[in-house]
């Protein structure tokens, strides 16, 4: 017994040892809030975090495998395709800049439509590493990522100044407008969580009620903690939306997802007072905008304060055992504005275009602004033709830009990219107008429902300070260009016509060469005469010569 | 009397074996293969079928959804996030964890065919492959327009029944399926099945040639129909009447279809089967193989050199065992019964058969005097 005892314990201290080989210390943190721009609308926002961090500082983090909280399927795909950050929105609806005012956390974390994906990694002209990347996340997040190639691959120097990034490094970044935002996309968003769905502020999230909002985003963000050395990493996750709590008081306590009743039986309240009269329009609740008791706090997180929410100028903290019992006062927003930004897109017929992009500075300061515009392939911009106004005065170009990066297209390899910086003065309005040409592609590279028209991707315009510090990243919204058609029938027309003139023409010339000739007085030599013929002449009595 | 037992035997054998199946995992091919709004019934087909299937436990990971367009969060759906097939909305199809493999654009012929044949793009994830070996059970179901040797992608391409064929043919001869069950449910479905080739493969089609494939009924809010009649006769067979552990076979099911009900008559082609549709499951096809052994025994492992005389020694075995015998063993396991863990080594030895023997010293004995027979033959 003795021996077996020794034996065994020997054993569970090389197990022990082995176990503490590669110490990787991680973090958790999760948080929501809310804030309420009116009585119909209400912003929330669910943050997670991951921390991860080895003691040998000279490796990266990636490659290890003992992770407890920091999900492997994103450290394998860094490790493998040697990326040291990476950042991917995925946004549905129109932020609305009238009523809604900022971009929440300035619109860093805020995409335009569809999804957005770029990455800092080792320069490979060949894109090798980048297109691994797309694809392995495509499989990640159950979207089309595959369908990133070159053509839509865009490499901005201005825009995205990577705070941690390797001087060896280079920036790919890519953007699929046309591609759908739903839960599929959603759901494996949970499945990096520790908790997943099951404890903390995920559970608050039904996805029903996240894709019936006039906006919703998520975010995922992969990015060292430290300047030039992956030792340590953080992961960000970010789901954001928009809650029109009217209609979400339709559905409260409706599990069957019944329609529902536009129109209640008490006559004395009209119809519209009695859509408003199910909740308050003093204050907001939790179960208002998610029709659910929060389960209890995720164990991993170090924080006890997890709910935010904002009142007035500053924000009230609350437990998430509390959260039944919160209440969201509803606020009017405040009218600050760093910059505004719209666009637009007008058709000259089925051919030309010009695309106008407004940037309106109400502040009492100077802004650096870096506008960053791509165009798929099939688009042809025609940089002479820009033109800023300022104010209402068209002004010199040349001298008005400081920086221009202009990446020209090659048909079915590039689309064109533009970086314009510029300082747009105190309390200006600022148009920047070019024109484009719409090019008919073959016929088998329109998509199936091409006279839907085409998603162009939004622009994004980066607002700097004099200290060269980034305010704010607003995008623009997407616009829909239709593209030239052809009649999609027209390749059987062509067929159908073309072969009959085919057969009509081989078919009168062949008759034409094979057919026989015969002269035709043979025929006549043995004729007898008419009776006609022959009656005049024995009428005048006159023989036949 | 010898003669009746052997046969007796064999018959017995060939039971035994027709009976068995004999594939260790499952996969599912779903396809959706229509775009726009007025199609949503074709993804409700798709998403009813992927939910029989992940009930009765295929895993995500072994089913391959492509969808075409997006129905769920389409602007038009009065319910974001939500697919019903029926129009008492008591089933969400999308709930909250779905997995879409192909979805929009990507829902094309060649992809299709390249997903089949294992032709992907080098970069694709394993999630969107048919990993699949010779031991796998492959259910393809399609679902869409189609006319006569042809099924609509997207509206836009035509997938021949040649070509299905031919994709087929790739898979059998790579060794990549056990058995296929090719299910498909368009106009004119019949006709997409009728060129292949290879065999163990069902094909079931919901309508003959120069028929239609009709809808069931249509939800007033949502607009449009929400299901087709032969998938509405599908689910209700395997929402109703099956299980994981269920024993209804394919007969079964094909026996439960009403052309009268469903508006034209469904099309059952057992191509080269191996098994009668008698014999094969609804599991094999639409459930997945658990690998688990049950023990309601008490099994003592021994060591090799344990000295069985010491009574003193007590362990506890890693098995399942019945209620009566935890209690009397029910004191957990620690660092101390780590030896129970270890099953006992056996040694294997090739010991040979006597007639192997002497069919090799026929044999060798045969070569030693032949070959210089021969040899002096010849040179003479």
């Amino acid at each position: 017994m003795k021996k077996n005892g020794c034996l065994l314990l020997f054993a569970y201290s090389l197990l022990s040892f082995s176990l503490t080989a590669a110490t990787i210390d991680e973090t958790y943190d999760e948080s929501l809030f809310i804030k309420s721009f009116s009585s119909r609308y209400s912003y929330v926002s669910f943050a997670f975090e991951i921390g991860a961090s080895t003691d040998s500082t000279h490796s990266s983090v990636f490659s290890e495998s003992s992770f407890s909280l920091f999900p492997l399927s994103i450290a394998r795909v860094m490790d493998e395709c040697q990326v040291s950050e990476l950042h991917i929105r995925a946004t549905r609806g129109r932020w609305d800049y009238e009523n809604w005012k900022e971009s929440p956390d300035n619109g860093f974390y805020s995409g335009g439509l569809g999804f957005e994906v770029w990455a800092f990694m080792a320069n490979d002209p060949s894109m090798k590493y980048w297109l691994k990347l797309t694809n392995q996340l495509s499989g990640l997040l159950c979207a089309s990522l595959n369908y990133i190639d070159s053509s839509n691959t865009y490499q901005p120097q201005l825009s995205y100044p990577g705070s941690f990034s390797f001087s060896n490094n280079t920036q790919y970044f890519a953007s699929l407008p046309q591609e759908d935002v739903c839960t599929e996309n959603l759901s494996p968003l949970f499945k990096l969580l520790p908790c997943k769905r099951k404890a903390g502020i995920a559970s608050l999230l039904d996805s029903h009620l996240f894709f019936d909002t006039d906006w919703h985003s998520f975010s995922i963000d992969v990015y060292p903690s430290e300047n030039q050395s992956l030792a340590s990493v953080k992961m960000g996750i970010i789901i954001q939306a928009v809650v029109d709590v009217e209609r979400n008081g339709r559905r409260k306590g409706k599990t069957t997802f019944q329609p529902p009743s536009e129109y209640c039986h008490d006559e004395d309240m009209d119809s519209l007072h009695c859509l408003m009269s199910g909740y308050s329009t003093e204050h907001h609740t939790v179960d208002d905008l998610f029709h659910k008791v929060p389960k209890e706090r995720c164990l991993l997180s170090s924080t006890f304060s997890d709910v935010f929410v904002s009142n007035g100028d500053k924000i009230d903290t609350f437990s998430l055992d509390e959260a039944a019992n919160i209440q969201i006062p509803i606020q009017s927003t405040s009218d600050n504005h760093t910059v505004t930004v719209d666009r637009s897109l007008s058709n000259d017929g089925n051919h030309w275009g010009s695309l106008s992009s407004t940037i309106y500075n109400p502040s009492s300061s100077p802004r650096t602004i870096v506008y960053f515009e791509k165009f798929p392939w099939f688009v042809r911009v025609y940089l002479h033709t820009l033109t800023i106004t300022l104010n209402g005065t068209r002004i010199n170009t040349k001298d008005f830009i400081e920086k221009l990066y202009y990446q020209p297209l090659r048909d079915r390899k590039a689309g064109t990219m533009m970086e314009i910086q510029f300082s747009i003065p105190p309390h200006t309005n600022l148009i920047v107008h070019f024109n484009v040409e719409k090019t008919p592609l073959r016929l088998d590279e329109y998509p199936p429902d091409a006279n839907r028209g085409y998603n162009l991707p939004p622009a994004i315009i980066s607002v700097f300070d004099e200290n060269n510090t980034k305010l704010c990243s607003l995008r623009t919204a997407a616009l829909l260009m239709f593209i030239p058609t052809p009649d999609f029938s027209m390749p059987y027309n062509v067929i159908i016509f073309t072969s009959t003139v085919i057969a009509l023409t081989f078919g009168g010339i062949f008759n034409l060469l094979t057919r026989r000739f015969v002269p035709q007085q043979s025929k006549f030599q043995n004729r007898q005469p008419s009776m006609l013929q022959r009656l005049k002449e024995k009428i005048f009595h006159k023989k036949r010569g | 009397m010898i003669v009746q037992f052997v046969a007796l035997l064999l018959l017995n054998l060939l039971q035994i074996i027709a009976a068995e199946s004999s594939h260790t995992n499952n996969w599912a091919v779903l396809i959706s293969t229509s775009r726009f709004w007025f199609n949503y019934r074709h993804t409700a087909n798709v998403l009813g079928i992927y939910r029989s299937v992940k009930r009765l436990g295929i895993p995500d990971s072994q089913i391959i959804l492509m969808i075409a367009d997006d129905y769920a969060c389409n602007s038009r759906n009065l319910f974001p996030g939500t697919v019903f097939d029926n129009a008492d909305r008591a089933l969400d199809l999308y709930g909250e964890e779905i997995e879409i493999d192909y979805k929009g654009y990507e829902v094309t012929v060649e992809a299709f065919i390249r997903l089949l044949t294992e032709r992907v793009p080098e970069n694709t994830p394993a999630s969107k492959r048919l990993l699949t070996n010779e031991r796998s059970n492959i259910l393809i179901y399609m679902t869409g327009h189609g006319g006569d040797g042809f099924i609509k992608f997207q509206d836009a391409e035509e997938l021949s029944s040649e070509d299905l064929a031919d994709a087929i043919e790739q898979i059998h001869q790579h060794k990549r399926y056990n058995e296929i069950l090719f299910m498909v449910d368009t106009c004119q479905a019949n006709s997409l099945y009728t060129k292949i080739y290879s065999p163990n493969v069902l094909a079931i089609g919901s309508s003959e040639v120069g028929t239609s494939s009709y809808s069931h009924h249509a939800d007033i809010d949502i607009g449009v129909a929400v299901i087709d009649r032969f998938t509405f006769s599908n689910l209700e067979f395997l929402e109703n009447r099956v299980d994981s552990k269920s024993k209804l076979t394919m007969q079964d099911l094909i026996n439960s279809y009403n052309p009268y009900e469903i508006h034209s008559t469904p099309g059952v082609q057992p191509i080269n089967l191996r098994r009668s549709p008698d014999d094969i499951l609804i599991t094999d096809f639409f459930g997945n193989v658990r690998d688990i052994e049950l023990h309601s025994e008490k099994i003592n492992w021994m060591l090799p050199g344990e000295n069985t005389t010491k009574p003193s020694i007590k362990r506890n075995s890693f098995v399942f065992q019945a209620q009566n015998d935890m209690q009397d063993d029910g004191k957990g396991f620690g660092i101390s019964n780590l030896k129970s863990f270890l099953p006992p080594t056996r040694e294997l030895k090739y010991k040979k058969h006597p007639i192997s023997r002497i069919i090799s010293a026929v044999v060798c004995i045969s070569f030693s005097i032949g070959f210089p027979y021969y040899a002096s033959k010849y040179l003479k």
